[in-house]
C-alpha cells in the first residue's frame, strides 16, 4: 500500500530518512517544475528546490492539513522563489560581441583559396564532369608508385577497410594510413594543377 | 535605375510583437495589461503596464526607452562594445583601415531565419518573432493570489533589459563598407540548419549569385528583388528572372556570358569596393541597378586582356599611374591593393607603371590595366570581354550602354553595333608598346573595376615581441617534419616561442648576442606540466626521458589547500583514490562551479540535512570536481605549434626580376625583423630607430647572410615552407619569385603569406639546406616539374618554339634541345628539359635554366599581345550537335567536341589561335574547359534533377533557364572546395597520430589524457622520449646520446 502524504509527513516529524526521501521522490519533479515556471533558470531551481525541502525536513510540523500538502509545498515553493527575485541579483545574460559573430562575408582565411574553387568550378558540368574526372583521376592513380597504387585502389575500388588492406597486403595497419595519407596528397595535388596541364588528359 | 526596396519585413515584425504577442504574453502569465505601446522616436519605443495588487490597488509600471527597429530595420545602439579588432600589432600605427560608408559602429540588424533548407515552405523568423521567443523563454508564470507590486514586476518580467540582452546575443553590426553591402546586409536571409547548399525553393526567393564562398555557402543567402516575407513565409511577388536577382546580381552586365562563381565572386568583391575618390558610373550598365547617389564605386578602366609578363602573372594585375589615382579610395592605389570587376576578375597589383610605359591604343590611349589572357578561357570570363566591346561604342555615343541581364545583344546585334560605331568587327584591336605594334591583335576596352577593401597596407604586420607573432601550425610542424626540418620545429616551438617565460627579452638578448637553441622542456610541455601539477601530478624532464610522479592526492603541491572539500570525493582519474581536497588555483576554469556545490554541500552538513539531500549534493561536487579535472587537460594540450616571434606577413605579389633563393619583403618589415642585429652591429639602436645610412648599410649587409622562411596557408606539403634570402622591396608587399608559385600554390588574388626569421646558426643553415627551393629539390628531385611557373610565361616559349630562330633560343637558354610535342613546346616538355638539366648538372643549375626560361617567355609572351576575343570561335566549323536531348548522344557528342579541340592547330588564326595555343602548350585551361566557350554546355541537372541540355556557349550566352541550372554546379563546386579545405587540416593531423607507445603519445591519442597520465604518474612511469611527438613536444633538439 503506497504510504499517504499524510503518513509520510508524521514520519518526517519524527525525523525519518526512509519517510523523507519518499515524499522528496514524489514531489521533487513538481517543486522544480513549479520553480521553474515562476524563474526560467535551472541552476537556481535547483537550489531553491534543495531549500523547499531542507525546509520541508525542519518545519513540516508547521503543515495545518487544512490544505493538501502539495498546495502547502507549492506556496512554500512560491514564497521562496519570489524572496529569491527580490533579494538576489538577476543573473547575468551572456552578452556577445555581436561583430563576433558571422555577419555572411566571410575571414578571409576560412574561405577556399582561389586555386581550390577554381579546381571545383570551371569544369564541366554534371553528368559529364564524372566521366572526364574519372578518366582524369585513373591517370593520376597511374603515376603513383606501385605500393601507393596498391591501397588506393584495394581503398577506393574495392572498398576494403585499413585493416583488412593490411592483413590482404601483409603490412601494419600503420603503413596503410601513412600510403593513403600521402598518395591522397599526391592525387589532390596533381589534381590541383591539371587545370595548368592539360596535357595529362591526352 | 530602380529605387531601391525597402525592408518592411523587420519593423512589422517587430510591431507584431509589440501590439500583438507581447500584450498577450503579459496577460496570460502575470494577469498585466499593455496600457500604451508606442514609438518614442525612430529608434526607442516605450511601454507602459498595468496590474492590481491583491487589496485590489491598481499600479502601473513603464519601461520608457526600448531599443527598436527604424523602417529599414536598423537598430542604433550607442553603448555597444567597440568592433573586435583583432590584428596585432600593426607596422603602420597611422592607417585607418577601410573608409566605412555608414558605420559608426552603432548600427545592427538582427538576421531573418529560415527554419529550413526548402524556402518554399520554411517557416522564417525576424526581430520580432525572435525577440518574442527570447521573452517567452524567460518570463515566469505568477501563481494565483501572488500579491503583485511594481517592483516584483519590473523583476519579474525586465523588458529593457531583455531586449537589450536579446539584441547583444542575436544582433550583428551593420555591414558599412558601401552602399551595397550595408543594403544587402538588410536582405540577407540563414538557413540555420543547411545540408544542401542549394534547394530547388531557392530560385525567386533568393539571389543565385548571393552567397559567400566560405564555411556559410548556401546558409546565408540575399533575399531576391521579387520576394517579401510576409506572414512568416518567404514569398515569390514577381517570378520573372531578372526580380529572381538580388541587388548586386542585377547590376551584372552579359552576366549570361559568366560562369555561376564567377558571378558570384563579382557580386560578393562588389560589397567589398571601396568608394574611389571620384567614382563614376559603368559605361555598361543593366538599367537596374539601385538609385542611390551612392551606389557607384569604381571606375572604367581601359582594360587588356592580353599575354603578358611575370606582372600580370596568374591573377596578378598590372596598373598605369593613372589607373591608380583613378581608383584612389583615398590614398593612390599601391601593390598589393586588390581590384576586382563585376564579373568575378580579381586579382592584386603588381606594379603601378607610368601611363607611357603601359601599351596604347592605335591613337596613343593608354591601357590602364592588363589582365592576363590566361585567367579568361578557364574561368569562363566571356561577360567582361563583352563589357570591354561594347564600352567602344557606348563612348562613341557619350551614353551608358544598357544590357539588362538575359537580355544581351546576340553576336550579330553587337557586331552591328561595333561596325556602325565604326569599330572592327573582330571586337580586337591592335596595341603597340614601346613604339612597336603587338604580334597579335587584341581584347581591349573599358571595363569596369572597384578596389576592395583588402588593402595592402592593412595587411602589412611584423613584430619581434610576444605579441602579434605569427602562428605556426600543427601542419605546419608536421610538413616540417616532412621535410626534415627539426631544427626550425625546436626553434619556433621552443626557442622563438611566444609561450616562454622568457620571450619578452628575446630581441635585447639578440641586440647583445648571438641566440642559442633554448633547452627543454619547451612551452607547450610547459604548460602540460603545469596543468598536471595543478593536480598533484609531477612530469620532470630527466636524462632518462620525463619521469611522472606519483602523489595523486596533491600532497606535492607545496603551499596550502585552496579548497577544502566538505567530504572526500572520488579521484576523477584514479579509481582507487579519493580528494579531500584541491589545490588548483583558484583561476582554473570550473573552480567557482566547485565552490558553490561545496557550499551548498556545508550547508547541508551544518543543518542537519536529511541523507537524501545530502547524496544529491555530493554527486553535483563529485561532478563539478570531474569537470575541473578534465577541463585542465584537453586533446589541444598535445597540439604542436606555436606563434612565434620574429615573424611577420603581408600580401604577396610577382617577383619575375627576382632569383630563385630571393624574395622581395618590405622596408618596414625588415627594419623590424633585423633590427636587433642591425643595433648589434653598430652599437647604436637609435640609428635603427631613425634608420640612417649607416644603419640602412648594415641592414644590407645582415639581410644578404640570412635566409627567411617564406609560409602559404593552407599547408598542404612541405613545400608550403620554403626558404629565401631576403631583399629590400620598396613596397608594402613580399615579392616572390615566380619559380616558387606552383610549390606555395600561390595565385595573387590576395593571398597574404608569412615570414619567419630563424634566430640561431644552426635553424638558419637548415633553413638554407632543407627549405630552400634547392634545398626541397634535393630532398625530392620530382619537384622539378613545378619549377616553371607556366602560364604567360608557357605561351611565351611556345610561341618561340613554332620558329627556328625561337627553337634556337630556347635551346641555348637551357642547354638542350626541347622536345616538342604537335610542334610546340609545352609545359610537360619544359619540365622533361629541367629534369635534365638537374640530373646533369643539379638544383642551382635547374634553377638558373627555369629563371632564362622564364624570362625568354615572358618577353615573347609580351611581344605577342595574345588575346581571346568577345566572338571566339565564331569562324569555327564545330560537329554538329545532336537534335534530340538523349544524353548517351550528348555524351558522345561531347567527347567529340572535345577531340576537336584537341586536334585543332591552326595557331596562327585571328579568332581562335591565342585560345587554343594557351590551352594546348598547357599554359592554362583544359579542352572541355576551352570547348565551352565557343561550344554547347552539354546536359546537366535542372534544379528538380531533371537533365536538360544547354545548347548555348559562354561566348553566345546562355539562356535564363541554363544559366540558373548551371548555377547549381557552381555553388555545388563551391562547397566541394570548402569540403576539401577542412579536409586538408584534418588528414594531416590525423596522420601525425603515430602509434608510439610511450606516455605522452598515449596520452595525445586519448580522449581523457588525464586517466593516461595520472596512471603512468602513480607508477611512477618514464617516458623515454624515444618517438619524435615526444621529443619535440618536450623539446629535445637531438636524438638523445644515450641510444
Amino acid at each position: 500500500m503506497e504510504q499517504t502524504d499524510e503518513e509520510l509527513v508524521a514520519g518526517v516529524i519524527r525525523k525519518e530518512e526512509q519517510a523523507f526521501s519518499v515524499l522528496f521522490a514524489r514531489y521533487r519533479a513538481v517543486v522544480s517544475s513549479h520553480i521553474q515556471r515562476i524563474q526560467r533558470d535551472e541552476v537556481a531551481a535547483e537550489d531553491l528546490t534543495q531549500e523547499v525541502f531542507l525546509r520541508i525536513w525542519h518545519r513540516s510540523e508547521q503543515w495545518k492539513q487544512d490544505a493538501a500538502f502539495k498546495s502547502w509545498l507549492l506556496r512554500i515553493a512560491t514564497n521562496v522563489s519570489l524572496n529569491h527575485l527580490r533579494t538576489v541579483k538577476r543573473r547575468r545574460e551572456q552578452p556577445i560581441d555581436p561583430a563576433s559573430s558571422a555577419v555572411g562575408d566571410e575571414d578571409e582565411d576560412q574561405v577556399p583559396p582561389g586555386w581550390m574553387v577554381d579546381a571545383n568550378s570551371a569544369s564541366p558540368d554534371d553528368a559529364l564532369l564524372r566521366d572526364e574526372q574519372r578518366r582524369q583521376l585513373q591517370d593520376i592513380v597511374c603515376q603513383l608508385s606501385q605500393d601507393k597504387q596498391e591501397v588506393i585502389r584495394m581503398t577506393y575500388d574495392d572498398h576494403m577497410e585499413t585493416r583488412r588492406v593490411a592483413s590482404e597486403l601483409g603490412i601494419p595497419e600503420g603503413t596503410v594510413k601513412s600510403r593513403l595519407h600521402s598518395a591522397r596528397r599526391q592525387i589532390a595535388r596533381t589534381w590541383t594543377e591539371l587545370g595548368l596541364d592539360w596535357e595529362q588528359e591526352r | 535605375m530602380r529605387t531601391p526596396q525597402t525592408n518592411p519585413w523587420h519593423r512589422a515584425s517587430f510591431d507584431e510583437f509589440l501590439q500583438q504577442l507581447l500584450p498577450q504574453l503579459l496577460h496570460e502569465r502575470m494577469g498585466l495589461s499593455v496600457v500604451q505601446a508606442e514609438y518614442v522616436d525612430e529608434n526607442t519605443c516605450r511601454i507602459v503596464l498595468s496590474g492590481t495588487s491583491a487589496e485590489g490597488a491598481a499600479f502601473e509600471v513603464e519601461y520608457p526607452s526600448i531599443l527598436a527597429p527604424d523602417g529599414e530595420g536598423v537598430f542604433r545602439i550607442v553603448d555597444a562594445p567597440p568592433p573586435a579588432t583583432a590584428s596585432p600589432a600593426r607596422l603602420n600605427p597611422d592607417t585607418q583601415g577601410p573608409r566605412i560608408y555608414s558605420g559608426d559602429g552603432t548600427e545592427f540588424t538582427v538576421p531573418v531565419l529560415a527554419d529550413s533548407e526548402n524556402l518554399e515552405t520554411a517557416r522564417i523568423t525576424c526581430v520580432g518573432e525572435r525577440l518574442f521567443a527570447y521573452v517567452d523563454s524567460r518570463l515566469g508564470h505568477v501563481p494565483e493570489g501572488v500579491d503583485l507590486d511594481a517592483d516584483l514586476v519590473r523583476r519579474l518580467a525586465p523588458l529593457d533589459l531583455w531586449v537589450r540582452a536579446f539584441l547583444d546575443q542575436s544582433a550583428q553590426r551593420l555591414n558599412g563598407i558601401n552602399w551595397l553591402d550595408r543594403a544587402s546586409h538588410l536582405r540577407r536571409l540563414w538557413i540555420l540548419d543547411r545540408e544542401d547548399v542549394f534547394q530547388p525553393g531557392h530560385f525567386g526567393r533568393t539571389c543565385p549569385f548571393e552567397t559567400p564562398e566560405g564555411p556559410n555557402v548556401g546558409r546565408a543567402l540575399g533575399i531576391s528583388q521579387g520576394a517579401e516575407i510576409r506572414d512568416g513565409r518567404l514569398v515569390i511577388v514577381d517570378d520573372g528572372p531578372v526580380a529572381g536577382l538580388g541587388l548586386g546580381g542585377a547590376s551584372v552586365p552579359f552576366l549570361e556570358h559568366d560562369d555561376g562563381n564567377r558571378v558570384l565572386l563579382g557580386v560578393n568583391m562588389m560589397r567589398q569596393w571601396l568608394p574611389a575618390a571620384e567614382p563614376e558610373a559603368p559605361l555598361v550598365q543593366t538599367g537596374l541597378e539601385p538609385d542611390a547617389a551612392d551606389f557607384w564605386c569604381g571606375r572604367n578602366l581601359l582594360s587588356a586582356f592580353v599575354s603578358w609578363d611575370g606582372d600580370a602573372h596568374d591573377d596578378a594585375v598590372l596598373i598605369s599611374a593613372s589607373a591608380a589615382q583613378k581608383l584612389a579610395c583615398p590614398d593612390a592605389l599601391e601593390p598589393g591593393d586588390k581590384l576586382s570587376n563585376r564579373h568575378g576578375s580579381k586579382g592584386v597589383v603588381s606594379r603601378v607603371l607610368p601611363d607611357d610605359e603601359m601599351p596604347q591604343l592605335e591613337d596613343g590611349t593608354a591601357v590602364e590595366i592588363i589582365y592576363s589572357v590566361c585567367g579568361v578561357p578557364s574561368r569562363w570570363g566571356m561577360g567582361q570581354l563583352r563589357e570591354a566591346a561594347l564600352s567602344h561604342v557606348a563612348r562613341s555615343k557619350g551614353e551608358a550602354a544598357i544590357v539588362p541581364p538575359f537580355e544581351a545583344p546576340s553576336d550579330e546585334q553587337l557586331r552591328e553595333q561595333l561596325v556602325d560605331a565604326g569599330l572592327p568587327e573582330s571586337g580586337l584591336m591592335t596595341l603597340t608598346h614601346d613604339g612597336q605594334a603587338l604580334s597579335r591583335s587584341s581584347s581591349v576596352g573599358w571595363v569596369y573595376w572597384g578596389c576592395t577593401s583588402h588593402l595592402a597596407k592593412d595587411k602589412l604586420h611584423a613584430t619581434t615581441n610576444p605579441e602579434g607573432g605569427q602562428l605556426l601550425g600543427a601542419m605546419e610542424v608536421e610538413a616540417l617534419r616532412e621535410a626534415g626540418a627539426e631544427v626550425l620545429i625546436q626553434e619556433w616551438t621552443n626557442t622563438c616561442s611566444v609561450g616562454r617565460s622568457d620571450a619578452a627579452t628575446l630581441a635585447g638578448r639578440l641586440t647583445a648576442g648571438d641566440i642559442e637553441p633554448a633547452e627543454s622542456p619547451s612551452p607547450a610541455f610547459d604548460k602540460l606540466r603545469a596543468s598536471l601539477e595543478e593536480v598533484g601530478i609531477q612530469a620532470e624532464v630527466e636524462a632518462a626521458g620525463v619521469r611522472f610522479g606519483a602523489s595523486a592526492s596533491g600532497k606535492s603541491r607545496p603551499g596550502t589547500p585552496t579548497l577544502m572539500l566538505a567530504q572526500t570525493v572520488a579521484h576523477p582519474w584514479l579509481p582507487d583514490e579519493e580528494l579531500s581536497n584541491l589545490r588548483v588555483s583558484r583561476s582554473v576554469e570550473g573552480f567557482p562551479r566547485v565552490e558553490e556545490a561545496n557550499t551548498r554541500l556545508v550547508g547541508l552538513l551544518a543543518g542537519a540535512a536529511p541523507e537524501t539531500l545530502m547524496a544529491e549534493a555530493r554527486e553535483a561536487l563529485r561532478r563539478s570536481v570531474a569537470d575541473l579535472y578534465n577541463g585542465l587537460l584537453l586533446p589541444e594540450n598535445f597540439a604542436m605549434g606555436s606563434r612565434v616571434m620574429f615573424s611577420g606577413r603581408a600580401v604577396i605579389v610577382p617577383g619575375p626580376e627576382l632569383a630563385a633563393d630571393q624574395l622581395g619583403i618590405p622596408q618596414d618589415m625588415a627594419w623590424t625583423l633585423f633590427g636587433p642585429q642591425v643595433a648589434r652591429e653598430l652599437g647604436v639602436a637609435a640609428a635603427v630607430t631613425e634608420r640612417t645610412k649607416a644603419a640602412a648599410d648594415v641592414l644590407a649587409q645582415v639581410m644578404a647572410r640570412s635566409w627567411v622562411v617564406l609560409h602559404r596557408a593552407p599547408t598542404v606539403s612541405p613545400t608550403s615552407l620554403i626558404a629565401f634570402r631576403p631583399v629590400l622591396c620598396p613596397d608594402k608587399v613580399i615579392r616572390l619569385p615566380l619559380m616558387a608559385t606552383r610549390m606555395l600554390i600561390a595565385d595573387f588574388d590576395g593571398d597574404q603569406s608569412a615570414v619567419f626569421l630563424p634566430l640561431t646558426k644552426q635553424a638558419q643553415q637548415e633553413a638554407a639546406q632543407k627549405l630552400s627551393i634547392a634545398g626541397h629539390l634535393r630532398r625530392d628531385p620530382n619537384l622539378v616539374a613545378e619549377l616553371f611557373p607556366g602560364m604567360d610565361a608557357m605561351f611565351g616559349l611556345a610561341c618561340l618554339s613554332r620558329s627556328a630562330k625561337g627553337l634556337k633560343s630556347i635551346t641555348k637558354a637551357a642547354g638542350q634541345k626541347p622536345e616538342l610535342r604537335d610542334g610546340i613546346l609545352t609545359q610537360s616538355g619544359v619540365a622533361q628539359l629541367l629534369r635534365k638539366v638537374l640530373e646533369a648538372s643539379g638544383p642551382e643549375a635547374a634553377l638558373q635554366a627555369t629563371e632564362v626560361l622564364q624570362q625568354l617567355g615572358f618577353a615573347a609572351s609580351r611581344r605577342e599581345g595574345g588575346s581571346v576575343g568577345p566572338f571566339v570561335g565564331i569562324t569555327l566549323q564545330l560537329p554538329e550537335a545532336p537534335d534530340s536531348d538523349a544524353v548517351e548522344q550528348w555524351q558522345a557528342y561531347m567527347e567529340e567536341l572535345w577531340a576537336f579541340t584537341a586536334g585543332y592547330r591552326d595557331y596562327d588564326d585571328s579568332d581562335v589561335g591565342t585560345a587554343f595555343l594557351v590551352s594546348h602548350c598547357g599554359a592554362r585551361a583544359t579542352a572541355s574547359q576551352l570547348s565551352a566557350l565557343f561550344g554547347p554546355g552539354g546536359p546537366v541537372h535542372d534544379a528538380h534533377k531533371n537533365l536538360i541540355v544547354v545548347r548555348g556557349s559562354w561566348r553566345e550566352g546562355l539562356t535564363a533557364r541554363d544559366v540558373l541550372a548551371r548555377v547549381i554546379g557552381a555553388r555545388r563546386g563551391l562547397h566541394r572546395a570548402q569540403m576539401q579545405m577542412l579536409a586538408l587540416g584534418e588528414e594531416q593531423v590525423d596522420s601525425g597520430h603515430s602509434t608510439a607507445f610511450g606516455v605522452l603519445s598515449r596520452a595525445r591519442r586519448s580522449s581523457v589524457p588525464g586517466v593516461v597520465l595520472a596512471r603512468a604518474a602513480s607508477r611512477g612511469e618514464v617516458d623515454p622520449l624515444e618517438d619524435d611527438f615526444a621529443r619535440l613536444f618536450v623539446g629535445q633538439a637531438q636524438r638523445s646520446s644515450r641510444r
